[in-house]
């Protein structure tokens, strides 16, 4: 009823009744407040139904007042995102002993764990391409006597290879690694049904969509987020800006504002996404680079494939 | 008459005699009454944006203005909001039919939304999101924090995290939801004076 009222949906004599009813109840329009709180947070994370969210858009948007506190909304879900960042997204079964081993590491631990683990695997991923894959004895004489963390960062990474070894490599996908954009890593659930995934992009130039296979991107049933890395070859902007779009032109997010973080191997830069805004498909990461200046530059795009499970 | 005349004659008429009088009507005691003006403010100025008026501000200024006169003229009012809901209401059909018809109602016109971000788009989310961070270092830590957490969006978890907020600040959940509210309104009010400040510029 509240919703629909704030959607413009009821009949004039429902819609007075409500008012009348609010103006006399402070509780009822608190109520209200609220649910329209939930609408346009709602409707800025992407996760109205396409129905509401086309109701939303013609009825609610019209209004300049209402329209901007949408855009507010849009900057808290951003500046929210932003603070998950550094704060680790809890593990989605916690009796699990992935999900002990996580809760031990919450917090700026497990971001910088993850971290390293991430550059490893795309530095291994980058490798495999090149050159050959690295034999797996080799690789597990080395791991062995390494700590109990870099252990899992090692099976994950043996995964990865034995997904890599599956697709042949031939000379197009060599020299289009050698040229500019390494491809992404494929997935890895961390378990059976992850709070979250990552995924890792390195880019070094600007790349049209279509060159190449396109790196995939598997979402686990009751996965929460998709945490994107984009590794950067050369931090050449303060700032970044970032557009993801389904391969169709749709857009599912923007991020206004990306700081870059250094790294040994230039720079990375941390997404979030939910989950949900990604059906299978392909999507195309657009990532510009915003100078001191405020000029916007594009620097890449990425066009990767999404299969949900 | 002009908008800018007509905006004269409203704030000329809110004398602070009148608006004694009009805080009398919503609680004898001074501190309350102040405390209900604001809460049936929002309130109208809510319900003016819901029903798509063009100046939800200054429609609700008009509306205590007309109810003030109706006080002076020692009309007896026994439910303050529901008077104040039929002026507003009378006021609203003003705006879309009367005099005010020019301003009509945006939800006439078609509004089509940007479907892919321009440049000028990318830079207006930009300047908001560094307002919003502005506005939430001048809130003191604990609202900040306050609402970072309780808007804090985790699927499914979402009511389990704000039940153990409530409990953790011995809040009703109600409670909690309206000051997290709140603050949010404060904080939106602030970053919209900030984005105006900075088109200013």
């Amino acid at each position: 009823m509240m919703q629909r009222y704030l959607l413009g949906e009821l009949a004039e004599a429902e819609r007075a009744a409500l008012e009348r009813e609010y103006f006399d109840d402070p509780r009822l329009f608190d109520q209200i407040v609220q649910v329209e709180t939930e609408l346009v947070d709602k409707y800025a994370r992407g996760l109205l139904l396409p129905p509401t969210r086309e109701r939303f858009e013609k009825y609610y948007l019209a209004h300049p007042k209402r329209r901007a506190r949408a855009e507010f909304a849009q900057a808290l879900a951003a500046k929210l995102e932003q603070t998950a960042e550094v704060t680790a997204a809890p593990p989605a079964r916690a009796e699990s002993s992935w999900g002990g081993w996580l809760t031990s590491w919450r917090g700026p631990k497990l971001v910088w764990a993850f971290s390293l683990a991430l550059l490893l695997l795309a530095a291994g991923a980058a490798w495999l391409v090149i050159e050959t894959r690295r034999p797996q004895q080799e690789l597990a004489k080395t791991e062995s006597q390494r700590t109990t963390q870099e252990q899992r960062e090692r099976e994950v990474q043996a995964a990865n290879q034995r997904q890599a070894s599956e697709i042949p490599p031939n000379e197009s996908d060599r020299a289009r690694a050698e040229q500019e954009t390494v491809p992404a890593l494929p997935t890895r659930p961390l378990k059976a049904s992850p709070a979250f995934v990552f995924f890792t992009l390195t880019v070094g130039g600007v790349r049209s969509a279509d060159t190449g296979p396109p790196a995939v991107l598997v979402i686990p049933p009751q996965t929460s987020q998709v945490r994107l890395q984009l590794n950067l070859r050369e931090k050449d902007y303060p700032n970044y800006s970032a557009v993801l779009q389904a391969a169709g032109g749709h857009e599912i997010y923007t991020w206004p504002r990306l700081i870059p973080r250094t790294i040994k191997s230039g720079a990375s830069l941390a997404l979030i996404v939910p989950a949900q805004r990604f059906a299978s498909g392909d999507y195309i990461l657009t990532l510009r680079g915003v100078g001191e200046t405020g000029a916007v530059e594009d620097v890449s795009k990425s066009l990767f494939r999404v299969e949900r499970k | 008459m002009g908008e800018s005349e007509r905006r004269t004659l409203v704030e000329a008429a809110f004398t602070a005699e009148t608006f004694a009088r009009l805080l009398l009507c919503l609680d004898a005691d001074r501190e309350r009454a102040g405390e209900k003006y604001e809460d049936l403010r929002r309130t109208l100025i809510r319900f003016f944006e819901w029903r798509g008026a063009p100046f939800p501000e200054e429609h609700a200024d008009d509306t205590f203005n007309r109810v003030e006169r109706k006080l002076g003229a020692g009309v007896e009012i026994k439910h303050i909001g529901g008077y104040c809901y039929e002026v507003a209401r009378l006021i609203f059909l003003e705006t879309t039919k009367g005099a005010d018809s020019k301003r009509e109602s945006l939800e006439s016109l078609k509004f089509e939304p940007a479907a892919t971000d321009t440049t000028d788009e990318t830079r207006g989310k930009e300047l908001r999101l560094s307002c919003l961070e502005d506005c939430l270092r001048a809130l003191p830590a604990e609202s900040a924090e306050l609402i970072l957490e309780y808007y804090r969006y985790e699927e499914h978890k979402q009511s389990a995290r704000r039940k153990a907020l409530a409990e953790r600040l011995g809040l009703r959940r109600d409670a909690l939801a309206n000051r997290a509210q709140r603050l949010r309104d404060k904080l939106e009010c602030c970053v919209s004076t900030c984005l105006r400040k900075e088109s200013a510029i």
